[in-house]
């Protein structure tokens, strides 16, 4: 499976965009939070979302890499379960 | 402009003020001559207004107070003559004209050092004759309100008064709106910036989000609950959610003052809206507080649990070892229980909220479905400050929302029906909480249409719950809706739950040892009472003996205690025995089946007379009374495979384990038994 | 982090320019809406600061025009405006504004709100 690279601003003008590359995956979610600075609250939905469906589906969810600022980001917006198994950048 | 040089130097800055404000008077005086030939003009007084407008911006950022004072005077007129108050003719024209030419005066005193520099004081009241005519009422001096705007004075938030700088907890609730995104904040900006104001605890509430094939990306499926640690006040705090406004639905709410050096858990969601009356009453309530981590609570409880154990063990080994009662020990271990008593009973209240926490969720509940449902209601709650174990309180929620749900959805008529019966068109509903014999009842009150025992009855017989012909008082036909299947998913709307019927309820409220009663009447309205116990931890009951065993039954569901006589029960069907009882007789159940060992049951000597929350009573046979003491209860759960009949465990004075009868569970048995006698009359 | 100011008084502009390249942004300047308009292109701000009472467009004006552009619609836009009007702040929400602050000018207000609306 190829790892979904997301780009720096995961703000609220991202969120369209975001979505629709999330639904297009469909053996699981593999994020690569490389290159990540921020993330909104309306793009971390969508991460929560993924998480979700993952689960449910029982297909496998990993943001691999991730950044200092995104940690930070998902850290701050209660997300720390958006990083088990997580790699870190 | 584009290329404008930015320039650093303040004094630089100061000196394009003074520049700009030559161009703006230049203009101003361009448009004030020729105002004089075409009175009528908006644009122009709207320039006019504009020029002085930036010159007092400017001024104001230098603190030229003079200057800022007279072009506030002259631009709160200009603008009752931009808003059409006023109508330009010539004599106004020349009042301009002479505030112009002040104007001019105080930015050249300004531009050479001075600063002091008196406007003519007729101009002033031709000015200030304008704004008098304006209002009849006595005009408040510009000065007074705004210009402390002008200056800042009034920006100082208002801070609540606080001597040293207290850590406090505040809990806060956001829910965030899409409205909220598309003005182009963040929940991210929000939480920075409380995090800048102390320690913060963020948990998100994910439950809403749909899953990603069914979410929509700008919509907000998020709530966020968390726990600031803080020295500010809750103005601080509230000034962080001014620009947001109702986008972000934020609640704040003052946990308490003085936190450990514990980490803090997130309460029990404990929300209250910033109505600074009610932040005023939690305020004084809080001030003698301190705040505990529930969990070392629990720990309290439970040891204080393993005392009450303790003591029963010493009291044992005292009648094994013949200590009389009136010996000096007797007496320092009867003084002790009792001490220990107390210390339990002040404990689990410590462990109490009041059920405020659940009534105000369910403020939300009922204006979201009233709207939904298009029925007007009006919400009264009494009793908000009656306390509730937190344990009891967390399984409170679920069934009274569904109840609340439903007293609107099936209970309280549309407005239009209701106008036709001749009822006010606003329903109203009742949430009142309160304490009564030592049980916590909690009533839901509409002054809806009724039940309707006919149509109960007719629904119960399609659901195959009764059969026809079945003979049933008023009470038992209500009590039908609480029958698995009575209420199905053909049947829901959207409003009362998605295959959630008054069975789940009912279930969900025993598991609490609470009780449910209905009362209503046919055009009138229901209401449901629940009777809740004021905590899980301690019963009070009766330990009997059978079997050999020891077992405790709750004292609340035992009627009565007689002697049995085995010789009066009689016979009423395959293992089915009746025993007579006052008028009648009641069906006998032996704790001797239930707990699976065979004997001949002649050891069977007393008899209980046991009634459920529906007033159904049954005989319970077991061999013999030992005590009757209150008991800690300990989840069985967790030590013990679990048993059908019992839930729960206690540890007895002599460190054996007792089960507590689970007296629902003898109900159900006698109900299987009479099913299998209605199958065998078949 | 690029900002762009929009003020139709020189002395407003550079005040607010001033204060802000001292915090670290890049400023770009505009004298109305409609050259703020002209402005956002090659510049893309990351938050915008407006006056609102401005010739040919003011702030509400532009605040409209800016949601209903894709690469604007949700940038923070805060006013600074002397009108402190409880009237004005709704028009200004409505209008889609992020905020706004009260003139007069104070220069940690001012970058305290810029963090506000974008760290």
């Amino acid at each position: 499976m190829e790892a979904l690279i997301l780009p720096e601003l995961l703000d609220t003008r991202y969120s369209v965009a975001f979505s629709d590359l999330l639904k297009k995956q469909e053996d699981g979610f593999l994020l690569d939070g490389g290159s990540v600075a921020r993330v909104g609250g309306l793009c971390f939905q969508l991460l929560v979302s993924a998480f979700t469906t993952a689960q449910a589906l029982n297909v496998p969810f990993e943001i691999r890499n991730v950044s200092e600022g995104m940690k930070e980001n998902l850290l701050l917006l209660g997300g720390d379960f958006l990083l088990q198994g997580a790699g870190e950048a | 402009m584009s290329t404008e040089e930015f320039t650093d130097d303040m004094d630089a800055i100061r000196q394009i003020f003074f520049d700009e404000c030559d161009e703006q008077l230049a203009l101003l005086e361009e448009e004030l001559t020729t105002l004089g030939e075409e009175l009528e003009n908006g644009e122009k007084i709207n320039t006019i207004f504009r020029c002085v407008h930036s010159i007092k911006g400017g001024a104001a950022a230098f603190g030229m107070e003079e200057l800022v004072k007279f072009s506030h005077l002259f631009e709160s007129v200009l603008d009752l003559f931009r808003s059409g108050t006023h109508s330009v003719t010539n004599d106004s024209v020349s009042t301009f004209l002479k505030c112009k030419d002040a104007l001019f005066d105080i930015v050249a005193a300004f531009k050479n050092g001075g600063g002091d520099c008196e406007v003519a004081p007729d101009t002033i009241s031709e000015l200030e004759s304008y704004l008098h005519s304006e209002t009849s009422e006595p005009e408040q001096a510009p000065e007074d309100a705004e210009m402390d705007d002008i200056f800042g004075m009034a920006f100082a938030p208002v801070k609540i008064a606080i001597d040293a700088p207290i850590e406090q907890n505040f809990s806060i609730t956001l829910t965030v709106t899409p409205e909220f995104y598309e003005r182009g904040d963040d929940v991210r900006n929000i939480l920075i910036a409380l995090e800048g104001l102390g320690q913060l605890q963020v948990k998100v509430d994910t439950d809403r989000v749909p899953l990603i094939g069914d979410i929509f990306p700008e919509q907000s499926y998020l709530t966020w609950k968390l726990l600031l640690v803080t020295q500010k006040s809750q103005v601080d705090i509230e000034e962080i959610f001014e620009w947001s406004g109702d986008d972000l639905q934020a609640t704040i709410t003052l946990a308490s003052e003085n936190v450990d050096d514990a980490p803090a858990p997130l309460p029990v969601a404990v929300e209250e809206k910033t109505d600074p009356q009610v932040r005023k009453s939690v305020d004084r309530k809080d001030s003698a507080t301190v705040r505990v981590d529930i969990q070392r609570i629990d720990k309290l409880v439970d040891l204080i649990g393993e005392l009450v154990i303790n003591q029963g063990a010493i009291q044992s080994q005292m009648r094994r070892n013949k200590v009389h009662g009136d010996s000096v020990l007797g007496n320092v271990v009867t003084a002790q229980e009792q001490l220990i008593h107390e210390l339990q009973e002040n404990v689990i209240t410590m462990r109490a909220y009041p059920i405020k926490t659940v009534f105000q969720k369910l403020g939300r509940v009922v204006r979201e479905t009233a709207r939904l449902t298009e029925k007007q209601v009006r919400l009264v709650l009494e009793g908000e400050d009656t306390e509730v174990d937190r344990s009891i309180l967390e399984k409170l929620s679920d069934p009274l929302t569904h109840m609340v749900r439903n007293a609107i959805d099936h209970g309280i008529e549309s407005p239009q029906v209701r106008a036709q019966a001749g009822k006010d068109p606003e329903g109203l509903l009742r949430l009142r909480a309160f304490q009564r014999s030592g049980r916590i009842i909690v009533e839901i009150q509409d002054d809806g249409a009724g039940l309707d025992p006919d149509r109960i009855y007719e629904k119960a017989i399609e659901k195959k719950i009764i059969e026809r012909g079945q003979r049933l008082d008023r009470d038992e036909i209500y009590s039908l809706i609480f029958e698995p299947g009575f209420s199905t998913v053909a049947e829901v709307t959207d409003v009362s739950g998605r295959g959630v019927g008054m069975d789940v309820v009912k279930q969900s409220l025993q598991q609490i040892n609470g009780r449910i009663f209905i009362s209503s009447a046919k055009g009138k309205g229901t209401t449901f009472s629940i009777s809740l116990p004021f905590t899980l931890s301690v019963i009070e009951g009766i330990i009997f003996k059978a079997e050999g065993q020891d077992f405790v039954i709750p004292v609340n569901n035992v009627l009565e205690t007689i002697i049995f006589d085995s010789r009066k029960a009689f016979h009423i069907g395959e293992g089915k025995y009746g025993y007579p009882y006052r008028d009648g007789y009641l069906s006998v159940i032996y704790a001797s089946d239930i707990i699976g060992a065979s004997s001949d049951g002649l050891n069977q000597k007393i008899c209980f007379v046991i009634e459920n929350e529906n007033e159904e009573k049954l005989a319970f046979i077991v061999d013999k009374i030992i005590d009757h003491s209150r008991f800690v209860v300990k989840n069985l759960e967790d030590n013990y495979r679990k048993i059908a009949c019992f839930s729960t465990a206690t540890i007895l004075g002599d460190g054996n384990v007792a089960f507590i009868l689970d007296v629902e569970f003898l109900f159900g048995e006698l109900l299987k038994k009479r099913e299998s006698s209605l199958e065998e009359r078949v | 982090m690029n900002i762009l100011v929009v003020d139709d008084s020189r002395t407003m502009r550079d005040l607010v320019s001033r204060e802000l390249r001292n915090g670290g942004y890049e400023v770009e300047t505009a004298e109305d809406g409609i050259d703020a308009l002209g402005k956002i292109k090659g510049f893309s701000p990351a938050v915008i600061i407006t006056d609102l009472n401005m010739p040919r467009m003011n702030g509400l004006e532009l605040t409209q025009a800016l949601r209903a552009q894709a690469e604007t619609k949700f940038v923070p836009i805060i006013f600074l405006t002397t009108e402190s009007g409880d009237e004005l702040r709704r028009a200004a929400r409505e209008a889609g504004a992020t905020g706004w602050i009260v003139k007069p000018f104070d220069g940690p207000k001012l970058l305290a709100a810029v963090r506000r609306v974008s760290s």
